[in-house]
């Protein structure tokens, strides 16, 4: 369950529209490696993760995801209102205004929100594996995005959402050592603690 | 039962806020409350576990240390004051079993079973971070970035707050810097008040300025303690982390209950129903404030 909060977690105050750089930031929301799959990716394997201190850190990461994804959403909405037709044709926005108009709607530009974006094994290593590495992949897109953007109001959020996937990425470190303690040491892949009944798994 | 975490809201009442509808963490209740997920069983163990098999509606086995800890003794209630707060009704304490330092002495490390049987020591393993954790880079709550931007004159602006004195000077200068949100001419009250939403509320711009630092203030706590909570999963055991979390609950309760009192709902159960409905009639966060 989940209560909303009135209040965006990073403040998002854009002065000046841009909807070409809207283009470009769309892929943060619903794109490959964009807030949406995180979200959605953390919250779902959560239910198959056998350890409660690797469940917490899903759940409040994933949620975590959800502000990022109202900061994204934030970030396009001042992005593309108040635009004239005109700056719209001009802009490289066009396609998606034929078919959006200037609403939300998540994917990149060019392709709609899949869950094929993320992962979801019901393999603690896997999964945690996956979300390190699509933590990364989040950082590198933040950095494309930072460095075609000049607006400082702009820049500012994105940073903000750039540092977090570094944090996550240590959070998934850590919590992939809890994971290992809690396996055979002598081979991490004796069983799977998702599935295998450890009794009846020989290891060793 | 009687519940004895008041210690928030003797603070909470010390600064006058009284209880908030929205933030009643207290823990008073009739056993009649918990009737949904009565086993009908009393057979709890003296680690507060329940030895009854037939619990349908609650699983009583469900303990987070227990599972652990191999029944190792844990006598807890060497003061008595903690049993209570945290009693869900089904015979397990989740204070006594899963909190760490709660305040009564007591340290998860030294309860929980250590060995993983690898040889390594979870204790060691968990609270090895002190001087790396996050909490030490955050603990000035006014370091963050997003405060950084705003070249606000806090000393003139204390002024305006001298009447609004009902939370400490500290917090009141707490957030030295803060956003472009807190210092724009055009902030979301003035935003409300343009649109004519305000319905009853009628503020003066001391009051508009106060309510929109007093946001920038909780956006700094929330975040703090976002970063304490994440921090803490992987960390149970650091105490450290553990102070600073309380420390930040504690703060951003009062102050969230203020702002629903003297601002807006942030929440659509902490509306202050005087006002109207202002869950809908207020604007919303990804509007800014252009």
């Amino acid at each position: 369950m989940w209560r909303y909060e009135r209040k965006l977690q990073y403040p998002v105050n854009i002065k000046k529209p841009n909807a070409e750089l809207a283009k470009l930031i769309l892929t943060a929301l619903g794109g490959p490696d964009g807030e949406m799959a995180a979200s959605n990716r953390y919250l779902h394997q959560r239910y198959t993760m056998p350890y409660p201190e690797v469940i917490a850190l899903l759940t409040d990461i994933g949620s975590e995801e959800l502000n990022h994804m109202e900061i994204v959403a934030a970030i396009i909405r001042q992005l593309t209102r108040d635009l004239t037709p005109q700056q719209i044709l001009d802009s490289g926005f066009n396609a998606f205004y034929a078919d959006h108009t200037v609403g939300l709607y998540p994917g990149s530009s060019s392709t709609p929100f899949t869950a094929h974006y993320f992962q979801s094994k019901g393999d603690p290593i896997t999964d945690l594996s996956e979300n390190m590495a699509a933590e990364q992949k989040a950082r590198t897109m933040y950095e494309n995005l930072i460095r075609m953007t000049t607006d400082q109001d702009v820049i500012q959020p994105l940073e903000f959402l750039r540092q977090r996937e570094i944090v996550h990425y240590q959070r998934f470190g850590e919590a992939l050592e809890v994971v290992r303690r809690n396996l055979d040491c002598g081979n991490y892949y004796a069983f799977n603690p998702s599935f295998d009944a450890r009794s009846t798994v020989k290891t060793k | 039962m009687s519940a004895n975490n008041d210690r928030y809201y003797d603070e909470l009442d010390d600064y006058g806020y009284g209880r908030s509808s929205r933030r009643n963490r207290d823990c008073d209740y009739d056993d009649h409350d918990f009737d949904f997920c009565d086993d009908g069983c009393d057979n709890h163990d003296d680690c507060g576990h329940n030895n009854c098999n037939n619990h349908n509606n609650c699983d009583c086995e469900d303990n987070l240390c227990g599972s652990r800890e191999g029944g190792r003794g844990r006598n807890r209630d060497n003061n008595g004051n903690h049993d209570n707060d945290c009693d869900d009704g089904c015979g397990r304490n989740r204070c006594n079993d899963c909190d760490c330092d709660d305040g009564c002495g007591r340290n998860r490390c030294n309860d929980c079973g250590c060995d993983d049987g690898c040889g390594r020591n979870r204790c060691n393993d968990c609270d090895c971070n002190h001087g790396s954790g996050c909490h030490n880079n955050c603990n000035d709550d006014c370091d963050w970035d997003g405060c950084s931007s705003c070249n606000n004159n806090w000393n003139e602006s204390a002024i305006h707050y001298s009447n609004w004195n009902d939370f400490n000077e500290d917090e009141q200068l707490g957030c030295c810097r803060t956003t472009d949100a807190a210092n724009s001419e055009e902030g979301w009250f003035d935003h409300r008040t343009r649109t004519n939403r305000s319905r009853n509320r009628n503020r003066s711009e001391a009051e508009c300025r106060f309510c929109r630092r007093l946001l920038c203030r909780i956006q700094v706590l929330d975040f703090a303690l976002l970063e304490a909570i994440e921090y803490l999963n992987t960390h149970p055991c650091d105490c450290e982390a553990l102070r600073y979390y309380r420390q930040i609950r504690r703060k951003l309760d009062r102050l969230e209950c203020l702002y629903e009192r003297r601002c807006g709902p942030l929440t659509n159960k902490g509306v202050e129903t005087e006002y109207g409905w202002e869950w809908a009639t207020c604007p919303w966060p990804w509007e800014g404030t252009v």
